[in-house]
């Protein structure tokens, strides 16, 4: 008989190898069930992990799509650490997207180096501005921050939509909901020239790397820890609880809006209704893939953006349908989920004990 | 007087978790009749041995005999189905429902069915033993006493021929652990036997008519305690290398330190207790015990001193400033340490390492520059607690939670201590300890006393409140009794004040009572 | 061999300007929606198969479906540029802008971009005329509508929606002078879910028959559950309502499709703005129900074949908007680049214009 038993401490091993198992079973459930759509396996699997790698322009795509992820990913981080469960990032991604455009529309026909930081700036202070609204809510009434974030996040679409509808469209567009190309001295420069790869992306790397020194080094990042891992202890020690709330959210708020920033000034060019796909949801996976570690979620953004690639690469190359992006995801976070189990727990065989069938014990039974 | 029959008999019980060997082949004897004291310090293998018994969980190895005939506990239904019931340190009663309603959960249907007749029969019982109990209470307005009455009178409606009962007195006042130990004789009288767990000595002695020891999952002695000393029965528990008393030099109060002026706290929770009106003052080179039942406003005035609880400005003073309403970090920074009650939740962070704990509440000393942890110095002193206080792990790098109680309560007792606190406020320091590290700890309180700090103990065990306290008092339903200096408090008198039998405590002088 | 496929596919990726002689002409569709919404990405889809079934193995097509209109759009018709589609249809106005900055890195290719209105050498634009389907169903739905009230699903306040509640309005109004129209936005092309809340508000608030101008049969389901009328978008929707199904405005892109990619492999394509309606076939009325009688049927039959010959074009003057302010004098008729940024509600429409 099987049974599972709790291990006497984590076990920092698994910790790791982990994701690198849901990783590999997702390959080859992967494979099986290309097996029984009558597709070839491997062919299919080289389309959908590989091909899209196998040029620069396919490694620029994979950042280009990688750099929303991981700036939300890299807050959202912060938060859940102190298990704020803020699941605002797509609203503040959003909003960092309007304010960047209101500013880049405003200076419109102004050149000079000063206006693309003044239009990131305004798209992180907007972000920072709607986290903060989430914040203050828990802060001062103590209201959930999944309700207020998750609510907070429709009213930044709909804020979205109206002002691309509204006062920011196109007055030349035919009254199509879009806003003006910004200027070039809006639009954040490109990183390899050809592809659509821009600097975005470093700014994704450097929070994370911020955030990994604010974790390791910084007593902020400790007192996050402490407030996520033991709330009681964090009140005991005199942690200013509130103060921690606000900034976890205001940082989170301002890189998401960082990455609307740089969604809207890199690869698109102006304001349109769909600046997202959904990038401040998964954003929420890659953390949770990538362990609540600033390594971890660099690697877990990458694997997700190219599950988006090969799920395009599939479609175009093979006529598959598109949920194979979707299927992926959740066969990675389904082994996830089961290998995390590991961590915590191990299999072990135990022989079954036969169950003495005495008169004492029917009567148990019958009792209970 | 002493019944020949053997009723139990466990025979080379072996129970093995990972890492760990819980029994190790414990053989005993308990006879009809018989009060069978069970020794041991924490994790001894006292629990697991009774949780074996009791069919909670499954022995690797041995067998149990039962009148007789071998048998396995299938589970604790079966366990009372036997004739074996068991009171719990943490009592398994539903506070929203009555006594009668209580009781009947843990019976067959065809006893609780009939609710008239189980009210009688829980008044006949409790009144046989004089344990007096109306069925029909809410057990929310019971005290601590009579919710372990409770647990007792369930066993006996039972039929329970073996009763055991684990730690039952560290609950009870003194006069409440009389009524006990009267019930109890009785009970055995009647034929009934009782394995008593342990660690209180005296108590041992007084009651059991015979005692079996364990360390380390293994037996390491049976007696008759009456005939031996406390010493003899302590070396068995210990072993041969541990110091088993602090030797404790007079103390030398001096000014006060710290001045508390009517702190009151209402509480929200329907079961937390409120603080009414408290006043005390603590002296530098003194230590202030504060005995009480549990569950009498402990923790919310150990709260209250630490700021987990705000409360009026004025109302707790440490050395001239006004901090009532401060948060811990800044009464920290004027030189308050505290040691909470719960080592792993509150004290210490359980998933994180020593020197991350060492962090928690010891980032005043210098550990921080500018926003940045300055790990090196961490690092240095988790070292030195781990050092000066004999705290036994793999490494400053283990998680909290994988050290045993005793180390851990050294650890957070010596990261509070290394800060040069001016006044330490400590719970239960040494709840659950082992010997030796009860002694490091006591021998920790009384050196800072004796370096200039005022220490406050709250504390339910009586030995050590008499043992370290230069002046005692007790809590009650929020309310402090008068304080004294401990040579002219008796037991007696200590145990009404722990019933809340004292006028309010103004006047220090009034509570002077002689000995 | 399977991997030596991909492997030479990934080359074709590396080398964008590669074209072999001889090969079938590969032509790429972006779809925004699903092909099973039965809406508007559906009919796109039916085109194509149409074209495949045409040219047969003269052409070789790939489609691609569910393609989010950010940053993503770009990408999906970058990679059908590289991997050696000729022609490359984009069905939605938001791929607009990715569309032109890929049209212009590959001027050896063509593409068509449907709703939108940015040209190059080989960048044109196709449009289908819904209005025309619409002022049919106006006045179809003003027959029906007892209650006087018809409910307007909008998806995007865009001139193409816009234009389409006027023509609704009119072609009611010209059964029903007192006829009133409640317009719902739902800020999407396809959500079923929300798609059918408007409908059950619409409904709530009095409406007789539910227009759509989203995708998904949603609509026409909730307007069968409540026995009320429904219109079907896009695609022919009279299964999904069988009773309530009034008729369906079906935009049949085969036509258009067949030629175009004709005139692409005979090389004699030219980049234009094309607008095809009821006389091209692109827009056919289906399935209008049988609940009408026989005088409502011919009644509509009429109007469908004045717009057919000419004769009849919902935006001739004189019109004027809800100010009263005169926009289309009379005797003159709006230009296509008027109705192309059509910005305001023709008199008498009681909804607020949406800012």
């Amino acid at each position: 008989m099987l049974q599972l038993e709790r291990r006497p401490l984590p076990s920092p091993l698994m910790q790791w190898a982990s994701p690198l198992i849901a990783l590999m079973l997702t390959v080859i459930t992967g494979y099986l069930i290309f097996m029984a759509m009558g597709r070839d396996p491997l062919r299919s699997l080289t389309f959908f992990f590989i091909t899209p790698l196998s040029s620069a322009y396919g490694w620029a795509e994979l950042g280009l799509k990688m750099a929303p992820l991981l700036l939300c990913a890299a807050g959202l981080t912060l938060c859940y650490r102190a298990k704020l469960w803020n699941i605002g990032a797509e609203g503040h991604l959003l909003m960092g997207a309007l304010g960047a455009s209101i500013v880049a529309v405003e200076l419109r026909g102004h050149s000079g180096a000063w206006v693309l930081p003044l239009v990131l700036l305004a798209g992180m202070a907007f972000g920072a501005f709607w986290a903060g609204l989430a914040a203050g809510l828990k802060t001062r009434f103590n209201a959930n921050e999944i309700l207020t974030t998750i609510m907070l996040n429709y009213i930044a679409l709909n804020l979205l939509v109206y002002a691309v509808h509204g006062p920011l469209r196109d007055p030349f567009g035919f009254g199509f909901p879009q806003s003006v190309m910004f200027s070039d001295s809006a639009l954040l420069p490109k990183l390899i020239a050809g592809t659509r790869l821009h600097i975005g992306w470093l700014f994704g790397l450097l929070a994370a790397v911020a955030v990994w020194v604010v974790l390791a080094r910084s007593f902020i990042g400790f007192q996050l820890n402490v407030l996520g891992q033991d709330s009681r202890a964090a009140e005991f020690a005199g942690f200013h609880q509130r103060w921690l709330v606000w900034f976890a959210f205001l940082v989170a708020g301002a890189l998401a809006g960082l990455a609307g920033a740089s969604e809207v000034t890199g690869p698109i060019g102006q304001l349109v209704p769909h600046v997202s796909v959904s990038y401040g949801y998964t954003a929420i996976i890659v953390v949770f893939l990538g362990r609540m570690h600033p390594i971890g979620i660099v690697a877990a953004s990458a694997l997700l953006a190219l599950t988006f690639l090969g799920g395009e690469m599939l479609q175009i190359a093979m006529n598959m349908p598109k949920s194979i992006t979707q299927l992926f995801q959740g066969l990675l976070l389904f082994y996830l989920l089961i290998s995390d189990a590991f961590i915590h727990f191990r299999l072990r065989f135990k022989p079954a004990v036969p169950a003495p069938v005495t008169t004492e014990n029917a009567m148990t039974t019958q009792e209970g | 007087m002493m019944p020949s029959a053997v009723r139990l008999k466990l025979d080379s019980i072996t129970k093995e978790y990972p890492g760990c060997r819980a029994n190790d082949g414990v053989s005993l004897e308990i006879k009809a009749g018989e009060i069978h004291a069970l020794l041991g310090e924490n994790g001894a293998g006292k629990s697991t041995l009774m949780k074996v018994l009791y069919g909670v969980v499954q022995p690797d190895g041995g067998s149990i005999i039962w009148d007789g005939k071998p048998i396995q506990v299938e589970s604790p239904a079966h366990a009372r189905q036997l004739g074996i019931g068991m009171v719990f340190q943490h009592f398994a009663l539903f506070e929203t429902l009555t006594v009668a309603e209580n009781i009947a959960l843990g019976l067959p249907a065809y006893q609780s069915r009939d609710r008239a007749k189980l009210d009688a029969t829980i008044r006949e019982v409790s009144q046989r033993y004089g344990m007096a109990l109306d069925p029909r209470r809410y057990v929310n307005t019971l005290s601590t006493g009579e919710q372990q009455r409770v647990e007792i009178v369930r066993c006996l409606i039972q039929e329970s021929t073996l009763l055991i009962l684990d730690e039952p007195t560290s609950v009870l006042t003194p006069q409440e652990v009389d009524t006990l130990f009267d019930t109890l004789r009785q009970l055995a009288a009647e034929g009934c036997s009782i394995v008593f767990i342990s660690h209180k000595l005296r108590e041992v002695r007084a009651l059991c008519h015979t005692a079996t020891v364990l360390r380390q999952g293994r037996v390491t002695g049976e007696c008759r305690p009456a005939d031996v000393s406390v010493d003899d029965i302590a070396r068995l528990m210990v072993g041969n290398h541990t110091p088993l008393q602090t030797r404790v030099s007079a103390a030398e109060p001096g000014a006060p330190l710290m001045q508390v002026q009517e702190l009151s706290h209402r509480t929200k929770d329907p079961f937390g207790t409120a603080l009414r009106a408290i006043n005390f003052d603590l002296r530098a080179g003194e230590i202030l015990g504060i005995a009480g039942v549990a569950g009498n406003g402990q923790d919310e005035l150990l709260r209250a001193l630490s700021g987990e609880i705000r409360s009026a400005a004025q109302s707790v003073v440490l050395a001239g400033a006004n901090i009532g309403n401060r948060s811990p970090g800044q009464r920290r920074k004027l030189g308050l340490a505290v040691v909470p009650e719960e080592r792993l939740g509150r004290g210490a962070v359980p998933t994180l390492s020593l020197m991350h704990n060492t962090l928690l509440t010891a980032y005043h000393q210098g550990l921080l520059t500018g926003p940045w942890v300055r790990y090196g110095r961490v690092r240095e002193l988790a070292l030195r607690i781990c050092d000066a206080f004999g705290v036994r792990s793999a490494g400053i790098h283990s998680p909290a939670n994988s050290l045993s109680g005793g180390n851990l309560q050294k650890f957070i007792l010596g990261r509070e201590a290394l800060q040069k606190p001016r006044v330490l406020v400590a719970s239960h320091p040494t709840w659950g300890v082992d010997v030796g590290s009860a002694v490091a700890i006591h021998e920790a309180l009384v050196e800072l006393r004796d370096q200039g700090a005022a220490v406050l103990l709250i504390s339910e065990d009586l030995d050590e409140l008499y043992q370290l306290c230069t002046r005692i008092g007790a809590i009650c339903a929020g309310r402090l009794s008068p304080l004294a200096p401990t040579s002219q408090v008796s037991i007696e008198q200590l145990g009404q004040w722990m019933a809340g039998e004292f006028e309010s405590s103004d006047s220090e002088e009034a509570g002077h009572v002689a000995a | 061999m399977s991997l030596k496929h991909s492997l030479l596919f990934a080359a074709a990726l590396a080398m964008p300007l590669h074209v072999m002689a001889d090969d079938p002409l590969k032509v790429g569709f972006v779809y925004v929606g699903p092909i099973g919404d039965y809406g508007w990405s559906y009919m796109h889809d039916q085109g194509r198969l149409a074209a495949e079934a045409e040219f047969g193995s003269a052409i070789e097509t790939t489609y691609v479906e569910n393609v989010a209109e950010g940053a993503d759009a770009e990408r999906t018709i970058r990679m059908l540029a590289q991997t050696g589609h000729d022609l490359i249809f984009t069905t939605s106005f938001g791929f607009m802008n990715p569309t032109a900055r890929v049209a212009a890195e590959f001027p050896d290719k063509t593409f068509l971009h449907a709703t939108g209105y940015q040209h190059a050498d080989n960048l044109g634009t196709y449009l289908s005329v819904t209005y025309e389907g619409r002022y049919v169903t106006g006045v179809a739905a003003a027959m029906v509508a007892e209650s006087g009230v018809i409910g307007y699903i909008g998806s995007y306040p865009i001139p193409e929606v816009i234009r389409d509640i006027n023509a609704v309005y009119m072609g009611a109004r010209s059964v029903n002078p007192d006829i009133e129209i409640r317009v719902v936005w739902v800020n999407t092309w396809y959500d079923p879910a929300r798609e059918a809340d408007a409908a059950n508000t619409l409904m709530d608030q009095g409406a007789d028959v539910i227009v759509q101008h989203t995708d998904s049969p949603a609509p026409m389901t909730a307007a069968e559950r409540r026995g009320k009328w429904g219109v079907g978008q896009a695609s022919d929707m009279s299964r999904f309502g069988p009773q309530a199904h009034l008729l369906s405005v079906v935009n049949d892109w085969a036509p258009y499709y067949i030629r175009t990619i004709g005139e692409v492999m005979e090389g004699t394509w030219e980049s234009q703005d094309y607008w095809g309606g009821i006389a091209d076939d692109i827009i056919q009325i289906a399935s209008i129900s049988e609940r009408l009688t026989s005088e409502q049927h011919s009644h509509l039959e009429g109007i469908i074949e004045s717009i057919r010959t000419g004769e009849f074009h919902p935006f001739s003057g004189p019109l004027s908007d809800q100010t009263g302010t005169l926009r289309v004098p009379e005797g003159t008729t709006m230009t296509n680049g008027e109705l192309a940024g059509m910005d305001w509600y023709v008199e008498g429409i009681t909804a607020t214009y949406p800012q």
